[in-house]
């Protein structure tokens, strides 16, 4: 009864707030020329999508989110198992990864343009980027902080080095690896939307930035809500990729 | 004929306050099918003395000898403190572990591992994952674990005491029994002396810090062996008082070298 009740109101309160906006709007409290009624939102979001424009803009940002996504967490992952593993290789890579860190990747994104233009390879290369530093991090955490016990184990079986990378390390490592590739989706829509602000002509980026230049503000609001829309879908994507890749961490 | 014959073994670690000397001068044989117990005080490096018997550290002085006569078997299986059950593999994966690193196939692997999951009573949760499981369910598992692959020596390194008393009882009991039907030789390391004295043929007590061998008292029970019993005879009760008055010192000397007094 009692969660019943909650979850009505948990469904009641977004639909009230939009109802309230839509009010406020029509009501004239706020200006229109930057603040658009959601039903004119929908509305806009029907003829974008009847048009093809907002595919387009969709599956350039897409693209370009899992070409990035897949360079940068592919190498992120085995370069980040290779230093868990070998000490020589941690002592080579980790004084950079410390280094380079810190800057914001967007920062890069003119230094990148120089050397491949301002076609799609600069910004898959962006992305690449942003993904493969929470992957490499948390991968080769997740290799490093692995209870000694399980090696142990593993050893005093006589394991082979394979058998204990193949059933040991990378499953040990699997859910902080998994947490770093998290990370790196969230990252990855950050980065492709501000490169996208500055540096194309297609994509939701784009379409938020020249929509908000030329004032055309339901169009805007479309990319925000698009934009939010595959946000809230990748989370989902991963929890269950993660029931399946994880079954012993999630019931 | 010894299945394991120590002698002079020391070992020492480097640390950051300096050389820890955790092992001194230990000489201990273990005769084959024999039930060995090792009691110390924390830190008598009885630990250690197991993982140099299995191989998972070097000693840095003395001899040792694994006597371990059948090319079929493997030398040692280790049953560890806590649980050391992989999280991520499912009972019977865990149960087969063993199996799976002497390059076993699976559906050997899985008819070799099934009967000892029936004998610790967890055929049921052959699927589940260890967070799916008590304390004392994974520390079957991996009793299971060790006695699937039929080591000819057998190392505890206490097992048992993670878990609360009743599992403790209980899983004492099925040990035994399971030892029993195919003996071969154990050494348990604990600091319960009550629990030696239960399991034990032998109790090897050792001094605190550097470890070494105090005394070794042959234990007067037979086999096959009723804990139940055992623990209701007035030598048990006798044995656990004396016993404790030996190791009353070390634990005294290792608490005063701790700063705990």
């Amino acid at each position: 009864m009692e969660r019943g009740r909650e979850r009505l109101l948990s469904i009641l309160s977004p639909l009230a707030l939009l109802v309230l906006w839509e009010a406020v709007v029509q009501a004239g409290l706020v200006d229109r020329r930057f603040i658009a009624a959601p039903s004119r939102i929908l509305v806009e979001l029907g003829k974008m999508a009847a048009s093809g424009e907002l595919a387009r803009h969709v599956l350039a940002s897409l693209g370009r989110i899992a070409g990035g996504f897949l360079l940068g967490v592919v190498p992120g992952i085995l370069l980040g198992l290779w230093m868990g593993l070998s000490r020589p290789v941690r002592a080579v890579i980790d004084p950079l990864i410390s280094a380079t860190y810190p800057i914001p990747k967007i920062a890069i994104l003119p230094l990148i343009m120089v050397f491949l233009g301002i076609g799609e390879a600069s910004k898959v290369a962006i992305v690449a980027i942003a993904a493969f530093f929470p992957v490499i991090v948390n991968t080769y955490t997740g290799v490093a902080t692995l209870d000694r016990i399980y090696l142990d184990v593993a050893r005093s079986f006589g394991a082979s080095r394979r058998l204990v990378f193949r059933r040991v390390v990378f499953p040990g490592a699997l859910p902080v690896i998994f947490a770093g590739i998290r990370l790196a989706l969230g990252v990855c829509l950050i980065i492709i939307v501000s490169a996208e602000f500055v540096a194309a002509r297609e994509g939701i980026g784009f379409l938020i930035w020249s929509s908000w230049e030329t004032l055309v503000i339901e169009k805007m609001f479309v990319g925000l809500l698009v934009i939010a829309v595959i946000g809230t879908a990748f989370t989902l994507l991963l929890r269950e990729v993660q029931t399946w890749a994880i079954p012993w961490k999630t019931d | 004929m010894a299945a394991i014959r120590a002698s002079s073994l020391a070992k020492q670690f480097e640390t950051a306050g300096g050389p820890l000397e955790a092992l001194r001068d230990v000489t201990l044989t273990v005769p084959e099918g024999e039930f060995c117990c090792l009691v110390g005080p924390s830190g008598c490096g009885k630990t250690t003395f197991l993982r140099i018997l299995a191989g998972l550290e070097t000693p840095s002085g003395g001899a040792l000898e694994i006597h371990a006569p059948d090319p079929g078997r493997p030398a040692t299986a280790v049953i560890f403190q806590d649980t050391s059950i992989f999280p991520w593999m499912t009972v019977l994966e865990n149960a087969a572990f063993g199996l799976e690193a002497r390059g076993v196939p699976r559906a050997d692997r899985e008819r070799r591992a099934l009967p000892l999951l029936r004998k610790v009573g967890l055929t049921r949760f052959q699927a589940a994952y260890p967070h799916q499981l008590s304390g004392g369910m994974k520390q079957r598992v991996s009793i299971a674990r060790a006695f699937v692959i039929e080591p000819q020596i057998l190392l505890m390194d206490e097992p048992f005491a993670a878990l609360d008393a009743q599992n403790r009882t209980l899983l004492q009991e099925e040990l035994v029994r399971l030892w029993e039907e195919r003996p071969t030789t154990v050494v348990f390391i604990t600091h319960s002396l009550e629990e030696a004295l239960l399991l034990g043929d032998r109790i090897v007590v050792m001094t605190a810090q550097p470890g070494r061998i105090k005394e070794i008292i042959p234990i007067p029970f037979g086999r096959p062996r009723d804990t139940r019993r055992v623990r209701a005879t007035e030598a048990y009760g006798r044995l656990a008082v004396d016993l404790w008055k030996i190791l009353e010192d070390e634990v005294m000397r290792a608490r005063a070298e701790s700063g705990e007094l």
